[in-house]
């Protein structure tokens, strides 16, 4: 009988186990998953802010400063010493498994992997209304992450070739990606900013906006892109299309939204305007494309007119410290933060004074001494490149007070830069209560991008006139006359790289420059032989240009990511 | 039962904490290398094959030899059995790849074995890549004939620079050259160049570069002077030169003519070194022909090296009415 019994209630207990299945099987309320969580541009502007976080991090500046600067000609450092990972790396005697090589790669991938989280899932976002104004704030949304997978890419691209594109959506399917060529990977970022270039405003009309992407920094880095795609001396299509954006950007000409995408009509217009958040067509005045809401391939983009300028003033259009010499250096302030000749730039110091409360958190830069390594000036540039030149008051410092009264002591010999120096009115009293932007592009970039374009294309003339506007805008320091003069091909190339080299010494953009211009062996040959540690004398011709892929990608991929050549 | 019981666990115990590595295994070194004959900069692929705790490789280049790993020298410890090498200068090296084992306790026992390679690494670069002259304040680069491996500079008599005219003297000037090789001799009409040494750029010179390999490859260095009028005239007023700093094949002569001169039909009278000629729109133009300034012509003067026909340097013209 009790076995019986006990077989019932074993029976029972099944059943009422199966009738509980509709009650088990109900969707969770509330659960966001990566299906419906990209539902509002809320979302979404959340999102775009972590791809925008990694540029704050001290993993990613920390990586920019090594490579950018450390490795170049424009300073030495207390750390090059062979025993540690960062001086093998500036002697080029580093190995694949170096830890900077490896974390370049990585915070790169990083910002890459949460751009992408915004591209593949923008389609996601509901509107509630048909306003211009709600397509446009998700369409900048796009544009913004469009813009940085195209800067992040272009860090991998100018420092190993040819990289893996990752697809937008990650899958444990696709773990390992090999790598695409470099004319692909271009192609890739190239699609991007143009794409960029059209989705985004030329200025935001909220204070809040401030920082944010423009159409300018789009097509600041195309331009960009384009001259380390092409070769100095070689005719290219790259330098006839820089000519086009510069007439754009800095001569303030018309360009149609075909001709900044290159549009070749593959694409139906209405589903590419669809496909980047501009309003759909059928939703304008009853279908109607003859509306200001409406743009067509042939319609004109907004003109850049006032957008930029080289002059030094502050964002409200005020000269820089009451117009003073030293209206040059708070360009790199917080006076100067988003002025007309600032194009793009990334707030990388949550606080000024250094000191660390959060991951974010820079750390000590100021005089250009970055945590406890210090770089400063070479002599060379002293005196080979900035010789009588006015900025180099304001650029860079030795012994003794500041402008502003701050004492450093910093050995003699040792001279550091002021771009990178916090004036005593920015000082924070509280640990993080204070931000310090460091700039990425500026207009004056431009100009001088355009410049060699020109020359290269065989428009001397023009080339030394935009050359000479950069120039001087330097000589209202001092009421100096001396511009540059008119010369050959390798004269007007060699006046633009030398101002290059001083309007942006100390910005993290000079080894990255040499190579491009291919100057960069012999450049660090001859810098070895004035530097008791031969810095620069085992940099390899024709391996060198790119870094190694790091050992832990290609083991991984077990081979399919393949490495460079020489390494 | 429960002694037993507890016997048994302790017993288990012990197995379970012993340290089967306390011996040190035999190191076994076998690897294998991709190539042993390099060129420079080309990586070579050593995989392990054998048994090891770790395996350290001497490439045997300037700081990495095996044989003087006491006096400093240092080889690279090999990470997951893979390890990749390129020399940057030719030679012969002995490649020594270490494998160690030891047991466990502070590394004592330590046994090692030793594979070795000959690579070879040769420099067979002979390809000039550019060649040029830098003359303050320009860069005079060389082009390449088409269809040959031979280069041509071509030079203006004169440059401007500050608004003024300089003469250059072609026949005193230095050249210089790049090639992707450090090892490799370049050699100018025979003797060995360098980059101090002052040639003269009004002639050919023979050019031979000589690998680290030993194999040679010639080339021919034309140097050509763009041409000018040494006189011309348009209707009897002279022209007078005015020299473009940014293009130097650009010449522009200026003429002041009376007023209302008919500008379609000028003549034109000119004369020229005997191996340049003039032409109008590709056809050549004597002097005393008549010209029409109204209709956008290109005029050019071409010279021709007297060693080879193909080898030219035009001058573009445009004659300017005051």
């Amino acid at each position: 009988m009790n076995k019986l019994l006990y077989k019932i209630s074993v029976l029972a207990m099944a059943f009422s186990m199966t009738a509980c299945d509709d009650f088990l099987d109900k969707d969770v309320l509330g659960n966001a998953t990566d299906e419906n969580y990209y539902d509002t541009r809320y979302k979404m502007q959340s999102a775009l802010d972590a791809a925008y976080d990694e540029l704050q991090s001290d993993e990613y500046n920390d990586q920019e400063w090594r490579f950018g600067e450390a490795m170049g000609d424009n300073v030495f450092g207390t750390d090059e010493g062979l025993s540690s990972q960062m001086g093998q790396l500036v002697n080029f005697r580093f190995n694949t498994s170096n830890t900077w090589i490896l974390q370049r790669w990585r915070v790169n991938y990083k910002g890459i992997h949460r751009a992408n989280q915004v591209i593949y899932n923008i389609h996601r976002v509901r509107i509630t209304n048909d306003q211009l104004a709600t397509y446009n704030q998700v369409r900048w949304i796009y544009g913004q992450a469009k813009f940085l997978r195209a800067y992040y890419y272009f860090n991998l691209i100018k420092t190993f070739g040819g990289v893996p594109i990752r697809p937008e959506q990650e899958s444990v399917d696709s773990l390992v990606v090999p790598r695409s060529t470099l004319e692909e990977c271009y192609a890739y970022v190239e699609k991007d900013l143009r794409e960029a270039a059209i989705m985004l405003p030329n200025v935001y009309t909220s204070s809040s906006d401030l920082g944010k992407v423009t159409r300018g920094a789009a097509i600041a880095l195309l331009m960009k892109v384009l001259m380390y795609e092409a070769k100095p001396g070689v005719a290219s299509d790259k330098w006839n299309e820089m000519v086009e954006l510069g007439q754009y950007m800095v001569d303030n000409t018309t360009m149609t939204y075909a001709q900044m995408l290159k549009y070749d009509g593959k694409e139906d217009w209405e589903t590419l305007r669809e496909r980047l958040w501009f309003k759909p067509v059928s939703l304008i005045q009853n279908g109607t494309e003859n509306t200001s809401e409406y743009e067509s391939p042939t319609a004109n983009l907004p003109t850049m007119n006032n957008v930029y300028s080289l002059e030094y003033k502050d964002y409200y259009g005020n000269a820089l410290h009451n117009g003073d010499k030293l209206s040059y250096l708070y360009q790199f302030y917080n006076d100067g933060e988003f002025s007309k000749g600032s194009i793009w730039e990334i707030n990388f110091k949550e606080s000024a004074d250094g000191t660390s409360g959060d991951t974010n958190e820079g750390q000590g830069l100021e005089f250009f001494n970055v945590g406890q390594v210090k770089m400063y000036a070479t002599d060379q540039l002293l005196t080979n490149i900035f010789d009588t030149d006015v900025r180099k008051d304001f650029t860079i410092h030795h012994q003794g007070q500041t402008f502003d009264g701050e004492i450093w002591q910093g050995g003699e010999g040792n001279y550091v830069s002021l771009k990178w120096y916090t004036p005593k009115k920015d000082k924070p009293k509280y640990a993080g209560d204070n931000g310090r932007n460091r700039r990425v592009l500026r207009y004056a970039d431009v100009v001088l991008m355009y410049a060699e374009a020109l020359n290269e294309c065989g428009q001397r003339e023009q080339a030394l006139a935009n050359l000479n506007k950069c120039k001087a805008q330097v000589n209202t320091l001092n009421n100096s006359t001396k511009l540059y003069v008119a010369g050959g091909y390798g004269y007007i190339r060699d006046q633009i790289w030398s101002e290059r080299r001083m309007e942006f010494a100390f910005e993290w953009d000079r080894y990255f420059d040499l190579v491009r211009q291919g100057i960069a062996a012999k450049t660090l040959h001859n810098f070895a032989q004035y530097r008791a540690t031969r810095r620069g004398a085992y940099f390899r011709e024709g391996v060198h240009e790119l870094m190694p892929i790091p050992q832990t990608e290609v083991d991984v991929s077990n081979g399919v990511v393949k490495q460079n050549h020489g390494y | 039962m429960k002694k037993i019981f507890a016997i048994i666990m302790m017993g288990l115990l012990l197995v379970a904490c012993s340290d089967e590595n306390e011996s040190a295994r035999t190191p076994v070194a076998s690897a294998t290398i991709s190539e042993t004959e390099l060129e420079i900069n080309q990586s070579a692929q050593i995989s392990f094959t054998g048994v090891a705790d770790q395996v350290v490789v001497w490439p045997g280049d300037e700081g990495h030899s095996y044989a003087n790993r006491k006096a400093g020298d240092t080889g690279f410890a090999m990470n997951k059995g893979h390890f990749s090498y390129s020399y940057s200068v030719p030679g012969e090296f002995h490649v020594v790849v270490v494998a160690s084992t030891y047991d466990t306790y502070m590394g004592g026992s330590l046994s090692s074995d030793t594979i070795a390679f000959d690579v070879v690494v040769k420099d067979d670069v002979t390809t000039i890549d550019r060649v040029y002259s830098s003359i303050t304040p320009n860069v005079y680069y060389a082009e390449l004939l088409e269809e040959s491996s031979d280069w041509v500079l071509r030079l203006p008599s004169k440059q401007v620079y500050n608004n003024r005219e300089v003469t250059l003297k072609a026949e005193k000037q230095r050249l210089s050259f790049d090639i992707e090789s450090d090892s490799s001799k370049i050699y100018v009409d025979d003797v060995l160049w360098t980059a101090k040494t002052y040639y003269d750029l009004t002639k050919t010179h023979s050019i031979k570069v000589e690998s680290d390999f030993g194999s040679v490859r010639d080339y021919k260095l034309y140097t050509l002077i763009y041409p000018e009028f040494t006189s011309v005239s348009l209707n009897g007023v002279d022209g007078v030169l005015v020299r473009n700093a940014f293009n130097q094949d650009a010449l522009t002569y200026q003429f002041t003519l009376p007023e209302g001169t008919d500008k379609r039909n000028l003549t034109l009278l000119y004369n020229i070194n005997a191996n340049v000629k003039f032409y109008i729109n590709g056809s050549e133009m004597q002097s005393g022909a008549a010209i029409d300034l109204t209709q956008g012509a290109t005029y050019t003067l071409v010279t021709t090296a007297p060693e080879n026909s193909r080898v030219k340097a035009t001058s573009i013209i445009t004659f300017e009415i005051l």
